[in-house]
């Protein structure tokens, strides 16, 4: 499993601002938790906390146990294998210069996991699963939509198998469509492979469809949490009404 | 690949006036340093001295031809230099931020409080005249701008999704920086490197032709200005062949310069956009 | 009379790839204090089709058809005509905040300057301020000193809407209002432009993707998918008993009702399906679909659907 244990973060630059305060939570390989919250709570930070990408002002990121930041490098880029990240669609999520075969590759090249004959083998099934047109592969990014792209993006952190995935709000810029697909690919994926999903967004109608427990965030610190009908039915904390109701889903209208 | 006009003018009229001075011991008709006092101002489109013949007789084009070698090669070499050396410290500047910036930013901003040309000025009055000297004269200040933009350029780069994701994988610095950023460096860096080019030709012939640059005899296009300074009126043709050489020099990096600005915009737009 | 018409309106764009055809042939009405939506996703025209509204399109495209406001025809409208239009009687609020705002003035500015009302300037600054607070600004003068850059994107277009309604036009064109935007943002934009459309004289047209947007704020709804429009309807009738394949795909694809997505992709708007344009992706094409181009059918009053074989 892996845990965030009293996570708190502080910025220093360019002005002081307490990002996250004392949060605590665990994911479980097969297990998707939902974490919702406002635009700026924080969730941003904690997710690239846990995949190492910054590190915590107070608390620890655990690993089966092992606190990352005390790890080894031998054993800091296995966690790096095992524990991989989505984020929002960002502007030059691939590298403008490679073509997307490149791209995909890249994780798996890094970490030695294929031969030639592998790799040929890895692609084709990557493209599938994905629902990729292998047309693409010599292509740039620029010559691909906003949904290829994200595919892709998935298709690449994927490739090296990771145990737990943190998805940062990884359709908020979509379309209905191209959003229900791409969830469903991490659902299948997840389910493939038992990997633990930390589903990081702000529309309550994806948690209700996609996790089993949900966690609230204000402002840094987690205000809530439960399994999802729980949340649902019950809220406890003002903030989660508030935000319930905020996300204008007509009441009564859920199909599992 | 998009036409690129611009682009294609540049590169064709360097290639072709780089080409010319590389070959120059092969195209040359005369020698260009052979003093003939019996054929002194020849006029320009008469066989067998084409471009005619300055004061002391020289063929012209051959000095034209010849003229290129030293300070073409000068600005490649400076180019190469301030392109290297201004890369390698933004990046490092850029991506490794701390007490590395802090560094680099501290020389960067010095330098750019000292006033280009009095630097130059100074290096070359002390030091004896030379290619060594001239080289570093060029190159002291001049990478300066260039580190600077590229460290705001690696700043962008860092934050960036492929970087961030490559990193996530366990990445390490010299592999993000050597494989990612490098290489997304290049396009800015090699529009800045043109337009470079054309300033370090500008820079080494006004230095030339005030006398502290290349040195006559050697038949620079600069020195050729200065020599042809008396004769301005009475023979044009041996300021301006020289003139017109080097202003083509300019315009072909500058062209080039600008066509792999417009080429690279083009480059990393999307297409029409969501619609 | 309705206060917008509009009339067989395309609009395609000469691109070295190949003609686009954004638009083809769409036709529809507002009337005076409507609230009409047209939902779509991206790469099905609407964007183009509201741009092509104001006249704001690139100098590259091609538009053919009519469109009336009260009557005037505004396609032959001489440009200075349609600038006084533009901002008073029709307002626009455009997707792009990154693109629209002027990074080098203040927003203050930027909205003050949409005013067309001939008031003094500490009047407009109040107004301006009314506005800014009204659209979820919890501290207005803040914003309004401010520029663009130091605004999120969610914040951007709140300013744009903001802007583009100050001056209480008769129709308003909104394109995406809640695109990007945190549920709590999103309501709150939902509850302003309810508030615009009961301004008496006030008819609004938005486009989104986002159905919820449109199931709280308009009175009928337009289904755009490939250029075209596949069904239309009032707003319960098009989302409690969806007609049109796309429509009833579109639907099921919401986590909320089931999560199933739309097989295929949005086609190429150079290179259109033969036959139906949707007929690649739909669960119940015959063969006859790949052939024949369907076009929009009238059910019952107001009730249209641009499929022969719509369940009804």
């Amino acid at each position: 499993m892996l845990a965030f244990e009293r996570v708190s973060k502080v910025f220093e630059k360019p002005q002081r601002i307490k990002a996250l305060e004392d949060v605590s939570l665990t994911l479980r390989r097969g297990i998707t938790i939902g974490l919702v919250g406002e635009s700026g709570c924080g969730k941003s930070t904690l997710a690239r906390i846990g995949v190492g990408l910054l590190t915590p002002s107070s608390g620890r990121v655990l690993l089966e146990g092992r606190d990352i930041q005390k790890m080894q490098p031998r054993e800091r880029f296995l966690f790096h294998r095992r524990v991989q990240i989505v984020f929002q669609n960002p502007l030059r999520a691939l590298n403008p210069l490679l073509p997307i075969r490149e791209s995909l590759l890249e994780g798996v090249r890094l970490h030695r996991l294929l031969d030639d004959k592998g790799e040929k083998r890895w692609i084709r099934e990557l493209l599938e699963w994905t629902e990729l047109d292998p047309e693409i592969l010599p292509r740039f990014p620029h010559e691909l939509s906003g949904g290829q792209i994200q595919r892709v993006v998935i298709a690449r952190v994927l490739s090296l198998q990771p145990d737990f995935l943190i998805a940062d709000e990884p359709t908020s810029a979509l379309d209905p469509s191209l959003q229900s697909s791409i969830l469903r690919l991490l659902e299948n994926w997840q389910k493939k492979r038992g990997m633990g999903l930390l589903l990081i967004t702000h529309d309550f109608a994806v948690v209700r469809a996609m996790a089993q427990e949900v966690a609230v965030m204000e402002k840094g610190r987690i205000v809530e949490y439960g399994p999802t009908e729980k949340i649902f039915a019950e809220p406890e904390h003002p903030y989660t009404e508030k935000l319930l109701r905020d996300s204008l889903l007509p009441f009564g209208l859920m199909v599992k | 690949m998009r036409k690129n006009g611009l682009m294609i003018t540049g590169l064709v009229l360097l290639v072709v006036i780089g080409g010319a001075s590389l070959l120059a011991p092969f195209l040359s008709p005369f020698d260009p340093l052979e003093v003939r006092l019996n054929n002194r101002f020849a006029p320009p489109f008469q066989r067998p001295h084409l471009l005619g013949t300055d004061a002391l007789g020289r063929d012209v084009l051959s000095r034209l031809l010849y003229g290129g070698r030293l300070s073409l090669l000068l600005a490649v070499l400076s180019t190469l230099i301030t392109l290297s050396v201004g890369m390698l410290l933004g990046m490092l500047a850029g991506y490794f931020g701390g007490w590395v910036d802090g560094v680099v930013s501290f020389v960067v901003n010095t330098f750019l409080g000292i006033p280009d040309v009095v630097f130059t000025l100074a290096l070359l009055g002390v030091l004896r005249p030379g290619f060594g000297t001239l080289l570093l004269a060029l190159n002291a200040g001049s990478w300066v701008g260039l580190a600077r933009v590229a460290r705001g350029e690696v700043l962008f780069l860092r934050e960036s999704g492929f970087v961030e994701g490559a990193r996530a994988m366990g990445a390490g610095a010299w592999y993000c920086l050597l494989k990612h950023i490098l290489p997304n460096l290049f396009p800015t860096m090699g529009v800045l490197g043109s337009l470079r080019f054309g300033g370090f030709v500008l820079e080494l012939a006004a230095l030339s032709y005030l006398g502290i640059g290349v040195q006559p005899p050697f038949p620079d296009w600069a020195v050729m200005l200065n020599d042809a300074r008396p004769y301005l009126f009475t023979h044009p043709h041996l300021f301006i062949f020289p003139a017109l050489i080097i202003t083509v020099v300019i315009l072909g990096a500058n062209c080039l310069g600008e066509g792999l600005r417009d080429a690279l915009d083009v480059r990393f737009q999307r297409g029409i956009g969501e619609s | 009379m309705s206060l917008l018409t509009v009339d067989a309106l395309s609009v395609s764009f000469r691109m070295p790839s190949g003609t686009v055809k954004a638009v083809r042939e769409v036709s529809f009405a507002v009337g005076e204090n409507e609230v009409v939506g047209i939902l779509g996703e991206s790469g099905c025209g609407k964007s183009v089709l509201l741009t092509a509204l104001v006249r704001l399109l690139p100098s590259n495209a091609l538009v053919s058809g009519k469109v009336f406001l009260r009557g005037e025809e505004l396609l032959t409208l001489s440009e200075r005509k349609m600038e006084r239009l533009r901002g008073k009687k029709v307002g626009f609020v455009p997707q792009n905040p990154g693109t629209s705002l002027n990074p080098l003035l203040r927003i203050g500015s930027q909205i003050t300057e949409a005013i067309s009302t001939s008031l003094r300037r500490s009047h407009k600054r109040a107004q301006a301020m009314v506005s800014l607070q009204q659209f979820g600004f919890g501290e207005p003068w803040v914003i309004f000193r401010a520029y663009p850059h130091m605004l999120s994107g969610g914040m951007q277009q709140r300013v744009l809407v903001v802007a583009g309604i100050i001056n209480q036009p008769r129709l308003v064109m909104v394109d995406e209002p809640t695109k990007g935007l945190d549920p709590s943002l999103r309501a709150r934009v939902v509850e302003v432009f309810q508030e615009v459309a009961r301004l008496p004289n006030t008819a609004l047209l938005c486009v989104s993707h986002d159905y919820l947007v449109l199931q709280r704020l308009a009175h009928r709804v337009m289904v755009m998918y490939a250029g075209e429009l596949v069904e239309i309807g009032s707003t319960k009738e098009v989302f409690h008993t969806p007609l049109h394949p796309y429509t009833v795909s579109l639907l099921w694809a919401l986590p909320e009702r089931g999560m199933r997505p739309i097989p295929g992709t949005s086609p190429s708007l150079s290179n259109l399906p033969s036959g139906c344009s949707f007929h690649p992706r739909c669960f119940q094409a015959r063969s006859s679909c790949s052939v024949d181009h369907p076009s929009l059918q009238r059910i019952s009053p107001g009730r249209w659907v641009r499929c022969p074989y719509a369940r009804f």
